[in-house]
């Protein structure tokens, strides 16, 4: 919890801190708060200046299209990008400004591709797109070492590898379960890729929030098949069988990891809710539907869902009371 | 060769001093450590520990499980023909909230408190409707008879999240009223004082109340929200000058409250006389007037997050004025080369005022 005012006051209205302790904690606020809050203030200032000149430049240079040669298209463009990276040189690459800097050359490297595509109308795909984008910001990313811009990064290679197969996997009759696998293989490198490297000096790819969307980037496309498989039951193929079945050793492996390896409830959340969802439906698909009980169904599944997740609520609480104890017998 | 570096961008903390991030940090200070006995210190963790993301999550679970079965269970009485008529909606809703008070107030367990809320939601429908339907009442009398109802089960209903959800409810139907016609449109500025005078004196001097704590959640959230639905509506019906106008009143009553809560945020005496404070105000009265008062709730509610350390507010607040610019730009009757040229300019004014304070700091100054 953040240092403030806020805080320390309620902690004195609830009795906890008494006059003194308040009065001296809130003599040393100052010094940790107004620095925090300009930095904070700061911060706020580059991200959406950076934000507002570069949609600027995106929309001015979207009007002018018809009229610009193709020549002063690609040189606004590759100028930009090149502005950017010499800045972020300049600026130094592991300041926040040169972080900002790369992302906004990342942001450049779409635009000179799109501006290639219309110009030569080489037919590409737009999964060719960002699959290529993805590629050819590598670099920037690594460099930047932002976690944010990494987490861009994997959202353009989770949107070329499911174009890819709108696109090209669609009209093959490739079955939707191989994206999935691929989207739930590529979010589960990304996972264990921000689990391992932190500890291997790569200490910007540990922020906290990369955590749950990873998970939920692993967790969603591998639960489509399965739900599926309960849905339609009597029409279930090897491969969403396989994935199927896959999911269950993938949830029982990050609760597992996330319980007793890597304490976080934030992810044992999120697999139970999960898990909480597939038994619902598996509960009014399979279990109550066959009754035929009409309006009785929707009786049975609203008290299912009261039970599923109230269950669920209890299956967290225990965890984390676990937890407490655990952490409390490392850390006395 | 040298690289300028801002002394934002320094490593951790200002002139060499270690960063304290947390409040436990904070407290373990040997200043204030000294002042805090050992018991003090484990009931200290415990509050702590106590707005855990596990309970938070055990809440957000026990809303979507309540609202799932509610709708389940509309849909069963709906279907098994035991609504047989608008009396009988009337008394079931109350049945069921009078069921759901006593549940909550009698048994504790997660299942129960669950079914509590569940029951909690599908009575506060049946009642609103039944009345609305018994009486033949338009929406108005019908958001009164939801005013009235949800007023009274609050009082009962322990339940958070039923409040909230109350509460919610109550601005956004209040919201759909006064947005039906033009004719109402003088009401918007007194919802949005509501809202405003709320969050303001819920977050900042009602915190002691922690049963009016839904009520204040509730107004974060509707008050942003009902901005993004008045500007979109603005953008397909009623965008003329009158009604540009007409909003002035609301822009003048968010102005007021933002500079209130700078200035209980800074904390300083005499906030209004000083020179740079002087000029954040009118810069803040600029953006009110030249752009839509939604960008104005939400930089109020990303100092409100930061001020009070809620990451869901500050979280909520960046969508919102993402929203908001977004909104304000594409609704500009220019073409989008001018358009393109206001954007760039004012993130070069955003940079300009960064480095501008920046500079002010100074290399190793943090004030």
């Amino acid at each position: 919890m953040r240092p403030t005012v806020h805080a320390l006051e309620e902690l004195h209205r609830e009795g906890l801190l008494s006059d003194e302790a308040f009065d001296a904690a809130r003599e040393s606020l100052p010094a940790v708060d107004q620095g925090s809050r300009a930095d904070w203030g700061r911060g706020l200032l580059l991200v959406y200046g950076s934000v507002l000149l570069l949609a600027g430049v995106v929309f001015h240079f979207a009007f002018n299209w018809q009229g610009m040669s193709k020549f002063a298209k690609f040189g606004v463009v590759e100028f930009a990008l090149a502005a950017c990276v010499a800045c972020a040189w300049r600026k130094g690459f592991e300041t926040f400004t040169g972080q900002v800097l790369m992302v906004g050359a990342s942001i450049m490297t779409g635009v000179l591709l799109a501006v290639f595509g219309q110009i030569y109308q080489t037919g590409a795909d737009p999964y060719e797109l960002f699959l290529g984008w993805s590629a050819l910001i590598f670099g920037f990313v690594v460099t930047s070492q932002l976690a944010g811009h990494w987490f861009l990064w994997l959202v353009l290679l989770n949107i070329g590898l499911f174009l890819r197969w709108e696109q090209a996997g669609v009209p093959a009759e490739v079955a939707y379960e191989w994206s999935c696998l691929q989207l739930g293989a590529l979010n589960g490198l990304a996972l264990a890729a921000r689990e391992w490297c932190p500890a291997r000096g790569q200490s910007w790819l540990g922020s906290a929030w990369l955590r749950p969307m990873l998970v939920s980037g692993v967790l969603i496309p591998m639960t489509f098949p399965l739900a599926h498989c309960v849905v339609e039951a009597d029409d279930i193929t090897l491969l969403r069988g396989v994935i199927g079945m896959a999911w269950f050793g993938l949830a029982g492996g990050l609760y597992w990891w996330y319980r007793d390896k890597l304490p976080d409830i934030n992810v044992i959340g999120l697999v139970i809710f999960n898990t909480a969802v597939i038994l619902l439906i598996f509960i009014g698909d399979v279990l109550l539907e066959p009754l035929n009980w009409d309006s009785g169904w929707l009786l049975a599944i609203s008290i299912a869902s009261l039970a599923v997740m109230s269950g669920s609520g209890m299956w967290i609480g225990r965890v984390s009371r676990l937890m407490k104890a655990r952490d409390s017998e490392v850390n006395p | 060769m040298d690289r300028a570096r801002e002394p934002l961008d320094e490593g951790p903390g200002f002139g060499g001093e270690p960063v304290i991030k947390t409040l436990e940090e904070l407290l373990n200070l040997p200043d204030v450590k000294q002042h805090i006995s050992e018991e003090n210190s484990k009931r200290i963790e415990n509050h702590l520990a106590g707005k855990s993301e596990a309970s938070s999550i055990q809440r957000a679970l026990q809303g979507i499980g309540a609202w799932l079965s509610a709708i389940f269970f509309l849909g069963f009485l709906g279907v098994s023909g035991l609504l047989r008529s608008d009396a009988s909606m009337l008394t079931l809703g109350v049945i069921l909230l009078g069921a759901s008070v006593g549940l909550e107030r009698g048994l504790r367990s997660t299942f129960v408190t669950q079914l509590a809320l569940a029951l909690a939601i599908a009575g506060n429908c049946l009642a609103v409707v039944g009345f609305t339907e018994l009486t033949d009442a338009d929406l108005g009398t019908g958001i009164l008879a939801h005013g009235v109802i949800g007023s009274v089960v609050y009082v009962f209903h322990t339940n958070s999240t039923y409040r909230f959800l109350a509460a919610a409810m109550l601005s956004l139907f209040a919201q759909v009223w006064i947005l039906e016609s033009s004719s109402k449109f003088w009401m918007f500025h007194v919802y949005v004082a509501v809202h405003v005078a709320l969050i303001g004196w819920l977050f900042f001097r009602g915190t002691d109340r922690t049963e009016l704590r839904p009520l204040a959640t509730a107004a974060v959230i509707m008050l942003p929200y009902s901005m993004v639905v008045l500007a979109w509506r603005q953008s397909w019906s009623y965008r003329t000058l009158e009604i540009e106008h007409l909003l002035l009143p609301s822009n003048a009553i968010i102005v007021i409250g933002l500079a209130l809560l700078l200035r209980h945020v800074v904390r300083e005496q005499g906030w209004f006389r000083r020179r740079s404070n002087q000029v954040v105000l009118l810069g803040l009265i600029a953006l009110g007037v030249f752009t839509t008062p939604g960008v104005l709730v939400a930089i109020g509610l990303l100092a409100l997050g930061r001020a009070c350390s809620i990451g869901w507010v500050t979280a909520l607040a960046h969508a919102f004025l993402v929203a908001f610019i977004f909104q304000y730009y594409h609704s500009l009757d220019i073409d989008l080369s001018y358009k393109s040229l206001v954007l760039a300019g004012s993130g070069l004014l955003l940079l300009v005022v960064r480095r501008f304070l920046v500079t002010k700091a100074g290399p190793h100054n943090s004030s």
